[in-house]
């Protein structure tokens, strides 16, 4: 509640009387499910609250990846994209990266990054980790066919992504463009868009390894 | 541009982008906040931006902070930028290229979709900005491998104003998240 508190000030004070309006009428018209909560600032609290599912995918040695028993128990943050992404992918990647830098060290190892590609005919195992080594070294990317991507994507709850202008050659990946957030219970709790500033990222983090989920 | 998803579940809207029911008030909220930050890099602000001295002119249009952000992947790049008009005409940047590659085109994005960008609209006395996350030029297969400290020759094309080339710092990657590595970011 906070959050939006601070955005209608900021609407109020920023632009026009006639586009502030529209912009709180909607907010409010849409806040039902849609939930903000002061210890998770910067953060879109999820209503319907899902558990991590059994998905197993290949990370880039190749090996199994199974994300419901790999990350049990750990703050685990998931995100679908493409690493010939020019801008949203690197930003949510340097974003996540830079907020889990901010915490200390015994937060830190609670906390499991999981880059999944939805471009797995560019995105082999070597280029996924390379593309990663740039942003945080310990975060785990992971690739499958296409079909075991789309099922994860639906096992998760984000929008199956989908490729755009194929017959281009340099083709672009419509996909999710925000990080999902599981407590150390293995709920689903948390969206994180790319407007997120690090610091706010890092106290909902923290709170997401020291209380979990909902609280 | 057709978009073809590739498989079918889902709740796809008016453009055929996908989305649940609840990106709503994400896309509301990501709007304003990005509103919030105005000051640094956001369309027609007058603060932030206004103090920065150009890298380059043509005519009343004036470039400002142009970055390029030192890419994780060795196959694509963006470039971010302000441009300032203090003429009294509005101008469209239409186009941009690179002798880097042959793939330079501008881009938009819209929540979870990318598209290409017709025109940056710059309004008569007013700035408009490619900005980390939102508008930005996408360069694919670049000649090169970008480092830290190195200038891409970056050639802008306005529909009044004629075109101008100037020299894009490459940044580092973090930058991306600061506008280019701009002091006083609120929030940030």
């Amino acid at each position: 509640m906070g959050l939006v508190i601070a955005v209608l000030v900021v609407v109020v004070g920023g632009v026009g009387g006639s586009h502030s309006s529209g912009s709180i009428a909607s907010i409010q018209q849409v806040g039902g499910p849609d939930q903000t909560n002061s210890r998770y600032p910067g953060a879109t609290v999820i209503p319907a609250s899902e558990p991590k599912p059994a998905i197993t995918l290949t990370d880039t040695e190749g090996q199994p990846y199974n994300l419901q028993t790999q990350t049990q128990g750990r703050v685990t943050l998931v995100y679908f994209g493409y690493t010939h992404c020019p801008n949203l992918c690197p930003i949510n990647m340097a974003l996540a990266a830079k907020a889990i830098s901010l915490l200390p060290s015994k937060d830190r190892d609670r906390i499991t990054m999981v880059f999944i590609t939805t471009d797995p005919d560019r995105d082999t195992g070597p280029v996924i980790r390379a593309w990663l080594d740039h942003f945080d070294p310990s975060f785990v990317g992971l690739r499958g066919t296409i079909t075991q991507i789309h099922q994860a994507e639906t096992a998760v709850g984000m929008p199956l992504s989908y490729v755009e202008g194929a017959s281009t050659g340099d083709y672009q990946i419509e996909h999710a463009g925000y990080v999902l957030a599981y407590s150390q219970n293995d709920v689903a709790d948390l969206e994180f868009s790319d407007s997120t500033s690090p610091s706010d990222y890092a106290t909902s983090l923290k709170h997401l390894v020291s209380y979990g989920y909902r609280t | 541009m057709a978009r073809t998803p590739a498989a079918a579940s889902g709740n796809p809207d008016a453009d055929g982008r996908w989305h649940r029911p609840r990106r709503t008030l994400v896309a509301t909220l990501a709007v304003v906040m990005g509103v919030g930050l105005a000051g640094c890099g956001s369309s027609h602000s007058s603060s932030g931006m206004s103090s920065m001295k150009p890298v380059a002119q043509v005519g009343s249009l004036e470039i400002i902070h142009p970055f390029l952000p030192n890419p994780a992947s060795p196959s694509v790049a963006a470039i971010y930028l302000t441009v300032r008009n203090t003429g009294s005409t509005p101008d469209e940047l239409v186009s941009a290229s690179t002798p880097l590659t042959s793939q330079a085109m501008l881009m938009t994005e819209n929540g979870d979709s990318m598209a290409p960008l017709a025109d940056l609209a710059i309004p008569a006395h007013g700035e408009a900005s490619l900005t980390p996350g939102k508008d930005h030029l996408m360069l694919e297969n670049p000649a090169t491998t970008f480092k830290v400290g190195q200038q891409v020759s970056v050639t802008l094309r306005f529909a009044k104003a004629g075109q101008v080339t100037l020299e894009v710092p490459v940044v580092p990657l973090d930058d991306i998240l600061n506008d280019g590595g701009m002091a006083n970011m609120p929030g940030m």
